[in-house]
């Protein structure tokens, strides 16, 4: 869910532009050191960033019969840790503006907060929490993915309803949030499922994942697949 | 001796042993050809020449001296030691043609003018300088062989190493690119060391063929003595190109008297079916350089 | 799968239009120029300006396609125009325009509501008119080339670049997963679907891993040393044409200074 190029007006994209930047040069601080001490993350990394960008491009069928695409965010989070997941998140944004003309440029600090930010966050934080719940693996992929979803299009709504307040926040959060829960709610379910599945798959692969995970040197990545059994 | 393998075994983390105490040498100048099988270690053995595996076990040699795995020893020997890889979507990554090209002379560390130069003359001699500023996803897969080829080539190597090049291209770009190597190593005076598994190919191309199955040097000789083992060469799950086939039928079923060395290229059959037929060839001598 | 294909194909009219040689400098900075216009403007009237050259830039001199700009422009345009006639029903609370029947409920529209929807609407069409010309006539590898010397961080540089190779190389491999799954009637039924698709993604996933490690290799082999080096070589912005382009941005400003209190009602 991208908010459309020139949708924000002044003064809100430059508020969401300050706020995600924060995040995101801590992200690539970060990302820098891991690369100046593993070369081979760089092209790790970028297949990776790569492969989300594909997946965006991706349609997922949607019960309501509506198309819409996973946002691979989750994943990311999952796998490389919030904070260089919304570095990779935020390529994948400027990629996703110039070379599908989705999203915007303007719009992309708002963009980058909801979908490279509060997604892979909470998807993050309820995935940790779910393991120390000893909730079955299905089901914490399930809320970390389907929550990570979720959250970001109620982020989106708060971000609409902040720039677009009509009478009062709390009314516009209400229509905007009810405009995006038709199609978000069953897509929302839908890339949970698909989760599941997918983290099925996955599993099989373990070592090789494990492999390539301590390449970049990411022990919770490494972690989470070795608790997943 | 340009590079000598001494002992040489390799075993992967997951356990598989994909080279198995092999020792050879290559000579300088030469066109080498690795023979063998999907999994036959053909791969593992090149990779060791550019040093990009270590050996588990065994030594390599360049130019008689040992190799050195510490960074400044790796670049020097990888400006010598060209290697062209097998997919070349793996080999391009750079957002245009030049700019792929230009990679390695930049590592180099190379004057900018330079690398243009140089560049651009890499992109002439492989024909693909009118793709200069393209991106590679548009073209085909025989042109990016070509730049992948180039990318190397700028590095102005001694040496140049291939990985199956001509796997997956169709008849035209095959012989473009055997030309374009014969070429490299007539006018560059290019060493040639590449792995196929391509039998027809063979012996258009190398002087020298080294055939290995299971990690394990097997055989070493020219092609026309190797391919004249019919034994061996069906014995590492490889068959003889062709032409031979036909010539080894025609003397097993049909008795005919063949020649026991079989022709394994259409030159060569053409001269050994003429003398079947009693025709003498007056240029044979002639001939018999040209191959 | 039809998105991938989309943007193989903007990607081409980026390397083919026939703006594609003029210094790619100057196209971002008339991108972008008008972008930030179109979205600071307080009034419609010069985001529809801006509308209106972004166009006549992208179909007379960059010889786009019409057919493909209309493509591009007709989902953006109805999804901006629902949200911005919600807007002008429900967002207002001024002063009443007028009063509709909609499902036996009498609504009440006000002019603040509509002037907001109005502007809403044409804003977003001068901005993404805008973003249009930038992503149609000027090639990402430029773009990133601007960045890099717009001193934006290595890591981000270099990871862009190589991000932008592999998405193209990925999505073939995609579309031949996808083929050959369709074929063996993988898509048949929702649940399906998805466990399908599931595959899909994980394979492609295990392959991301492999290329990165196979093009680390390839790239050792060529001397990397953990920096990617890249040749500038881009052609040089014309002074005129920068001046310009500044120029008609400040006219334009000013128009938006002079028309900041027009209201639609």
């Amino acid at each position: 869910m991208h908010i459309m190029e020139g949708f924000l007006p002044h003064p809100w994209w430059e508020i969401w532009f300050a706020i995600s930047a924060v995040i995101v040069i801590f992200g690539i601080y970060k990302l820098s050191k891991l690369t100046k001490k593993f070369p081979e993350a760089k092209p790790l990394l970028a297949v990776m960033g790569a492969f989300i960008f594909v997946l965006s491009a991706l349609k997922l069928p949607s019960v309501t019969g509506s198309c819409s695409h996973p946002t691979g965010s989750g994943l990311a989070a999952v796998v490389l840790g919030p904070a260089i997941a919304s570095v990779l998140s935020t390529i994948v944004l400027l990629f996703q503006a110039l070379l599908l003309a989705h999203g915007g440029l303007t719009t992309l600090g708002a963009n980058i907060f909801s979908m490279g930010i509060v997604g892979p966050f909470v998807g993050y934080a309820l995935w940790i929490a779910s393991k120390k719940a000893r909730v079955p693996t299905s089901a914490g992929v399930f809320l970390a993915v389907a929550l990570a979803d979720l959250s970001t299009y109620v982020t989106t709504s708060v971000q609409l309803a902040l720039a677009f307040p009509g009478t009062s926040f709390a009314d516009s959060f209400i229509t905007f949030g009810s405009i995006f829960a038709v199609t978000q709610i069953p897509l929302a379910i839908g890339e949970g499922i698909l989760a599941i599945f997918l983290f099925d798959f996955l599993a099989k692969y373990k070592g090789k994942l494990l492999s390539s995970m301590n390449v970049i040197g990411l022990r919770v990545g490494s972690q989470s697949s070795e608790d997943a059994e | 001796m340009l590079f000598r393998l001494e002992h040489l075994s390799h075993c992967y983390s997951d356990g598989t042993l994909a080279l198995n105490d092999v020792t050879l040498d290559f000579a300088k100048g030469e066109r080498i050809a690795l023979l063998g099988t999907n999994g036959s270690g053909k791969t593992t053995l090149l990779h060791h020449l550019n040093g990009i595996l270590k050996p588990t076990s065994g030594r390599v040699y360049f130019e008689d001296e040992p190799l050195k795995y510490d960074s400044k020893s790796l670049l020097d020997l990888r400006r010598k030691v060209g290697f062209v890889f097998q997919d070349p979507n793996d080999q391009l990554f750079a957002p245009t043609v030049k700019q792929d090209v230009a990679f390695g002379p930049l590592n180099l560390g190379q004057p900018v003018e330079q690398v243009k130069r140089v560049a651009d003359e890499a992109l002439r001699t492989v024909g693909m300088a009118e793709y200069a500023e393209k991106p590679p996803h548009f073209l085909s897969l025989g042109q990016k062989k070509r730049v992948a080829l180039a990318g190397v080539l700028a590095m102005q190597p001694q040496v140049l190493i291939m990985d199956e090049p001509t796997s997956n291209l169709d008849p035209r770009a095959t012989s473009e690119i055997l030309h374009l190597l014969l070429r490299l190593n007539k006018e560059y005076k290019i060493t040639l060391i590449l792995a196929t598994h391509d039998v027809d190919m063979v012996p258009l191309f190398a002087k020298k063929l080294y055939i290995l199955s299971k990690g394990k040097l097997v055989s070493e000789g020219s092609p026309e003595e190797l391919f004249a083992n019919a034994e061996l060469i069906r014995s590492v799950s490889l068959r003889s190109p062709r032409i031979a086939h036909l010539f080894e039928v025609l003397k097993k079923e049909d008795n005919l008297p063949i020649n026991p060395r079989f022709p394994l290229t259409i030159s060569e059959a053409r001269k050994e079916i003429l003398r079947l037929l009693g025709y003498r060839n007056e240029n044979e001598e002639k001939e018999t350089s040209n191959r | 799968m039809s998105h991938v294909k989309l943007s193989a194909e903007i990607d081409r009219y980026a390397y083919t239009n026939a703006l594609s040689k003029s210094s790619p400098t100057t196209k971002l900075f008339l991108a972008l120029s008008l972008l930030l216009l179109s979205v600071m403007s307080p009034s419609p009237i010069v985001p529809i300006s801006i509308f209106l050259t972004s166009t006549v830039l992208l179909l007379s001199f960059a010889k786009i396609p019409c057919r493909f700009y209309l493509r591009l422009l007709w989902y953006p345009i109805i999804i901006v125009a629902v949200t911005c006639v919600i807007i002008a029903f429900f967002f207002g609370y001024q002063e009443p325009f007028t009063e509709v029947n909609l499902l036996g409920l009498k609504w009440t529209v006000f002019k603040d509501g509509i002037t907001l929807g109005f502007t809403t609407f044409f804003r977003v069409l001068g901005a993404l008119s805008s973003q249009f010309f930038l992503v149609l006539t000027t090639p990402m590898t430029s773009i990133i080339l601007i960045l890099r010397k717009a001193r934006v961080p290595k890591v981000l540089i270099e990871t862009s670049l190589l991000i932008y190779r592999y998405i193209f190389v990925f999505s073939e491999v995609m579309e031949t997963m996808h083929i050959a799954q369709d074929l063996r009637l993988g898509y048949s039924g929702w649940l399906k679907k998805l466990r399908s698709m599931s595959m899909l993604i994980g394979n492609l996933f295990i392959r991301t891993l492999e290329q990165g490690e196979r093009t680390f290799t390839a790239m050792n082999a060529r001397g990397y040393d953990g920096n990617i080096r890249v040749l500038e070589d881009q052609p040089k912005p014309s002074k005129t044409a920068l001046a310009a382009i500044t120029l008609f941005t400040v006219a334009l400003a000013i128009a938006a200074y002079l028309t900041m209190n027009i209201r639609i009602v």
